[in-house]
C-alpha cells in the first residue's frame, strides 16, 4: 500500500512536472524578448524549483529541438537551461545526452560550457580532460572540485597560452577553488590541496600575464582565498613583479570574502 | 582683440611708420581727428549672456578659450518648430534638426544659436567691405540680422560697406556635437576681416560647442519616464505603484509613460544637456537623449527600436535627439550599450583636480567593450571624464547592477552605493546562529510566473539558500569581482569607507556569468533628494521585520532619504533587471557651469 501510494505520488509529481517543462517552453520567446541580458534567465531557476523528478522530461524536451519562431538566443538559452538544470541533479542518466552536446563542436559556447558542467557535477573528469582546448569546457568545469581538475587547468596553464584563454583558465581555478562553495559541500576531504594548488597556479598567472588576465587572477585569489597564498606570493617575489605582488598581497589581507 | 589703434591723426599716419591705417581709404579730410580702422568682432566672451561693445571683457583675450572666458556655441540640433518627421528609419530620423537645413527655424531657434556683433567703423571709405570665415570650416553655420530678417552669411558673401560702418549682428549655430575630439575637438576660430585698399584687417574670436552632459544623482528628476506595457498587469500595477510613490516625494516629478513593449527604460536612452550661457547667471539649454547603440537586426533599423524615442517623441523645442553606433560591435557585449552601463558619479574634487560635473562610469575592458563610437563620442565631449570598470563577469554587464549615488550630509554632498554579497552571506549566517535557518525568503514569489499560479516558486529558507552552491560559489565571485570595481572608484574618487552604504544581496550563476539572486536593491530609482525608489528584497523576515529592508532603511535614513519599496520581481527581477534599470528620468539642469570646469 505505501509503495503505491509513492508510485501514484511519483507519477502525479512527474505529470505536474511534464507539464511545468512544457508551459515553459511555451514561454521562451516571451522569456527572451524581455531579457535585459544576453540571454533570459528565468528558465534554469524555475525547472529546477520542479525538482529532481522533473530531470526525465526536461532530457526529452532537448531532443524536441527549437521552435521555429525561436531567436538564436531563445534557442541556447532554452537548451543551455535545461542543461545546467540537468546538471545541478547529477543524475547519470544525463551523461550520455551531456556527452552527446560536446560531441559537436559547432554547438553554442553556454550551450557546450552547461554541458560540461554537468559533466563535471557528475565528477567525470575523464569525459572532460580530452576536451579541455575548448574554452567552454574549462569555464564549465570549474564545478567538479577535485585535485585533478587543478592539475589539469595549471597544466593548459603551463603551456602559457593566449590572453583569452588563460582568462578562462583562471575562472576555472578560482572556481574549483571557491571558498564559499566548499562550504557547501559534505565532501570536503580535499578542499585545502584544492584551493591551495589552485591559489598556487593563479600565482603563476598573475606573475606571468598582465591586463585583464591578472586581475582576473587577482579577484580569483580572493575567491579562492587559501592560507598558502602568502607563502606563495612571498616565493614569487623571488623573480616575479614585486610591487605588483606586494599590492595582491595587500589586497588579500583584506579580503572581503572573510 | 580687436584692431583698434585710437584717435589717430591722418597726417601723422606717413611719418609714424607701417600702419594697418595707412591701407585704408578714410573719409575725413587731411588734417581733422578721426577713428582708424575698426575691426572688432564681439562674441560673448566673459559668459555673462550679452554681447556688448562697450565692455571690454567681451574682448580681452579673445583668441584663447579657458576657464575663465572664451564663447561658447550650441549644436542646434533641437527642433524648434518641431516639423521634423516622427517616423521614419535609423538612417533618416537623425537627419532633421534645426541644423540641417540653412534656414533660421522660427524665433525660438534664434535663441539656440551664439550671438556675435562687429563694431561699426563709422568713418570706413567707401569700397570698404567686410567678410567672415570660420576654421575650422564645416562645423558651424553664421547668421546675419537683416533689419527684422536673420540669414545665412557664408563666407562667400560681403559685408556692405553700410553693414562695416554701422556694424551688424550675426548669430553661429553649431552644426553638430563633438563626436570625435581627435578630428574636431570643438573649437572654432570666427574671424572678422575688412577688405580695403590693399592689406585686409582681421579679429578673431575662439569659441567651443557645448559638450553633451549626462545627469547625476544630485539634481532631481524633472520629468520621469517608465514603459507601460499594455494589456499587461505587472506593468500596470508597476506604473501605478511607481507613480503613487512619486507623488508622495516633495518634488513629485512627472511620470511619463512609454508605450511600447521594451520595458528597460533605462538602457533605451540617456538623457542629457547642451548648455551655453545665458543673461543674469542663467544658462540656456539644449536637453538631449542618446538613444541605445545596441545593434538588434540587420537593414536600415538596426539599432534597438525603443531608443528610436530620441527623435520621433523627445525631439522638439530646446530638445534633441542623438545617435551614434557602428554595425561592427562585439556581438557578446552589446548589451553595454544599454545605459545601465552608464551611470555618472556625482560632482567632486581629488586634491587640486575638480570634476564639477563628476565623471561618467561605464562598464569597459578591452575584451569586452562597448560600442567604440559611441565610447568615442562620450570620451569626446571632455568635461565628464571617463571611469571605466569590468562588468563583464554580469550577465548583463552594467554598472547599475551593483553601484548607484545619492545625495548626503557629507563633506563630499554624495555617497556611494554599493552591493555587497559577503554582508548579505553574514546576515544570514547570523539569523541561522540565532536559530532563523528555517525562515523563509522570497515567499510567494515564483521564477517563472506563468500566471495559472505554476509551482515555479523561489522561496526558500536561509538554510537552503546558505546551503545553495551555485549561489554561495557566483556570490563570492562577486564578492572579488565588486572589491575590484571599487578599487578603481576609489582611485579615481578619493572615496572612503564612511563615504560608502554597502547594499547586501546574493548573486547566482546564468550560464557562467553573475545575476542578483536576490531582488538588487542597490538597482534603484533615485527620484529626488529624500527618496530611493527601491525593489522589495523578499527577505526574511525575524518579528515580522525584513532584515535586509530594515538594514537598508537605516542606512537611507542616516543620509536624509527613505527608501520607497516596490514589487519588481515578476516584471523585472525575474526578467534580470531592476528598478532602475525599468526607469529613467531628465533632471534639473545642475547649476555648475561647463564651461568653468577648465576641462
Amino acid at each position: 500500500m505505501k509503495t503505491l501510494v509513492l508510485m501514484v505520488s511519483l507519477m502525479s509529481s512527474v505529470a505536474l512536472a511534464e507539464g511545468q517543462v512544457a508551459s515553459l517552453r511555451s514561454h521562451v520567446s516571451e522569456l527572451d524578448a524581455h531579457k535585459r541580458g544576453r540571454w533570459t534567465t528565468a528558465i534554469k531557476p524555475a525547472l529546477l524549483a520542479l525538482g529532481a523528478e522533473a530531470v526525465p522530461e526536461m532530457m526529452a524536451q532537448l531532443d524536441l529541438g527549437h521552435d521555429a519562431s525561436w531567436s538564436a538566443s531563445a534557442a541556447e538559452a532554452w537548451d543551455a537551461s535545461l542543461l545546467e538544470a540537468i546538471g545541478s541533479y547529477s543524475d547519470a542518466r544525463a551523461k550520455p545526452l551531456f556527452m552527446r552536446v560536446l560531441s559537436d563542436a559547432g554547438q553554442p559556447f553556454i550551450v557546450q560550457r552547461a554541458a560540461a558542467e554537468g559533466l563535471a557535477k557528475l565528477g567525470d573528469l575523464e569525459a572532460l580532460a580530452p576536451v579541455i582546448d575548448r574554452d567552454a569546457v574549462v569555464e564549465g568545469i570549474g564545478s567538479l572540485r577535485k585535485l585533478a581538475t587543478v592539475e589539469l587547468l595549471a597544466a593548459e596553464l603551463a603551456k602559457k597560452p593566449g590572453e583569452a584563454r588563460a582568462k578562462h583558465l583562471v575562472h576555472a581555478l578560482g572556481e574549483t577553488g571557491n571558498a564559499w562553495a566548499w562550504k557547501t559541500l559534505r565532501a570536503r576531504g580535499e578542499e585545502q590541496a584544492v584551493r591551495n594548488a589552485a591559489a598556487k597556479a593563479l600565482v603563476q598567472a598573475f606573475v606571468t600575464y598582465g591586463g585583464e588576465v591578472r586581475q582576473a587572477a587577482s579577484n580569483a585569489l580572493l575567491v579562492v582565498d587559501s592560507a598558502a597564498a602568502p607563502a606563495l606570493i612571498a616565493q614569487a617575489k623571488v623573480s616575479g613583479p614585486a610591487a605588483e605582488l606586494d599590492a595582491l598581497q595587500t589586497r588579500l589581507n583584506a579580503n572581503p570574502l572573510r | 582683440m580687436n584692431v583698434r589703434l585710437g584717435l589717430f591723426v591722418v597726417l601723422c599716419a606717413a611719418a609714424c611708420g607701417p600702419s594697418v591705417a595707412e591701407d585704408f581709404v578714410t573719409t575725413a579730410p587731411i588734417g581733422e581727428v578721426v577713428a582708424l580702422p575698426l575691426v572688432d568682432l564681439r562674441a560673448d566672451v566673459n559668459r555673462d549672456g550679452i554681447v556688448e561693445l562697450d565692455n571690454a571683457t567681451d574682448d580681452a583675450d579673445e583668441e584663447t578659450w579657458d576657464a575663465q572666458h572664451g564663447a561658447v556655441f550650441l549644436a542646434n540640433i533641437d527642433d524648434d518648430l518641431q516639423r521634423c518627421p516622427g517616423t521614419g528609419t535609423d538612417q533618416t530620423l537623425p537627419l532633421c534638426n534645426d541644423a540641417s537645413d540653412d534656414q533660421l527655424n522660427g524665433p525660438d531657434d534664434l535663441l539656440d544659436l551664439a550671438p556675435l556683433k562687429t563694431a561699426g567703423w563709422a568713418n570706413a571709405g567707401d569700397g570698404v567691405t567686410g567678410g567672415i570665415s570660420v576654421t575650422p570650416a564645416g562645423h558651424v553655420r553664421i547668421f546675419k540680422k537683416t533689419g527684422a530678417d536673420v540669414a545665412m552669411f557664408d563666407e562667400a558673401m560681403r559685408l556692405t560697406t553700410d553693414e562695416v560702418r554701422a556694424g551688424v549682428e550675426l548669430y553661429l549655430e553649431g552644426k553638430d556635437i563633438v563626436r570625435d575630439s581627435e578630428s574636431w575637438d570643438g573649437y572654432v576660430n570666427v574671424t572678422l576681416s575688412i577688405y580695403g585698399a590693399g592689406a585686409t584687417l582681421t579679429d578673431t574670436v575662439r569659441m567651443r560647442v557645448s559638450p553633451v552632459m549626462t545627469f547625476h544623482h544630485l539634481t532631481p528628476a524633472e520629468t520621469s519616464y517608465v514603459t507601460r506595457v499594455t494589456r499587461d498587469s505587472w506593468s500596470s500595477s508597476f506604473v501605478s505603484s511607481l507613480r503613487t510613490l512619486l507623488n508622495a516625494t516633495p518634488e513629485a516629478s512627472p511620470l511619463t509613460e512609454i508605450p511600447g513593449n521594451d520595458i528597460w527604460a533605462q538602457d533605451f536612452f540617456e538623457t542629457g544637456y547642451m548648455a551655453m550661457p545665458a543673461p543674469n547667471g542663467q544658462q540656456h539649454v539644449i536637453r538631449t537623449a542618446y538613444r541605445s547603440a545596441g545593434i538588434e537586426t540587420n537593414g536600415s533599423s538596426p539599432l534597438r527600436a525603443a531608443g528610436q524615442i530620441v527623435f520621433t517623441k523627445f525631439r522638439g523645442k530646446d530638445s534633441a535627439g542623438l545617435q551614434a553606433y557602428t554595425t561592427q560591435q562585439n556581438p557578446d557585449s552589446v548589451s553595454l550599450n544599454s545605459y545601465g552601463n552608464t551611470e555618472t558619479i556625482p560632482p567632486f574634487k581629488l586634491g587640486d583636480v575638480d570634476y564639477p560635473l563628476g565623471r561618467l562610469l561605464r562598464g569597459d575592458i578591452p575584451s569586452f567593450a562597448p560600442d567604440p563610437v559611441l565610447a568615442k563620442v562620450f570620451e569626446s565631449q571632455k568635461v565628464q571624464p571617463h571611469v571605466y570598470i569590468d562588468t563583464s563577469w554580469l550577465l548583463v554587464g552594467h554598472v547599475d547592477e551593483t553601484i548607484s549615488f545619492l545625495k548626503a550630509p557629507n563633506a563630499r554632498g554624495w555617497v556611494l552605493l554599493i552591493n555587497d554579497a559577503a554582508m548579505a552571506r553574514k546576515m544570514l549566517e547570523d539569523q541561522v546562529a540565532a536559530g532563523n535557518g528555517n525562515v523563509q525568503m522570497f515567499i510567494g514569489k515564483n521564477w517563472y510566473n506563468d500566471r495559472t499560479g505554476a509551482p515555479y516558486s523561489a522561496t526558500k529558507t536561509i538554510s537552503q539558500v546558505l546551503a545553495d552552491t551555485d549561489v554561495m560559489a557566483r556570490s563570492a565571485a562577486a564578492v572579488a569581482e565588486i572589491d575590484a570595481q571599487l578599487q578603481i572608484i576609489k582611485a579615481a574618487t578619493g572615496l572612503t569607507e564612511a563615504e560608502i552604504i554597502r547594499v547586501p544581496f546574493l548573486h547566482f550563476t546564468a550560464y557562467g556569468y553573475s545575476i542578483a539572486y536576490q531582488p538588487g536593491f542597490v538597482n534603484g530609482f533615485a527620484a529626488g533628494l529624500t527618496d530611493f525608489v527601491a525593489p522589495d528584497p523578499f527577505g526574511p523576515k525575524i518579528g515580522g521585520v525584513d532584515i535586509f529592508k530594515k538594514d537598508f532603511e537605516d542606512k537611507l535614513t542616516a543620509i536624509g532619504y527613505h527608501a520607497r519599496w516596490i514589487d519588481d520581481w515578476d516584471l523585472y527581477h525575474t526578467a534580470e533587471g531592476e528598478v532602475h534599470c525599468g526607469t529613467n528620468a531628465a533632471r534639473v539642469i545642475p547649476s555648475a557651469k561647463w564651461w568653468e570646469g577648465g576641462r
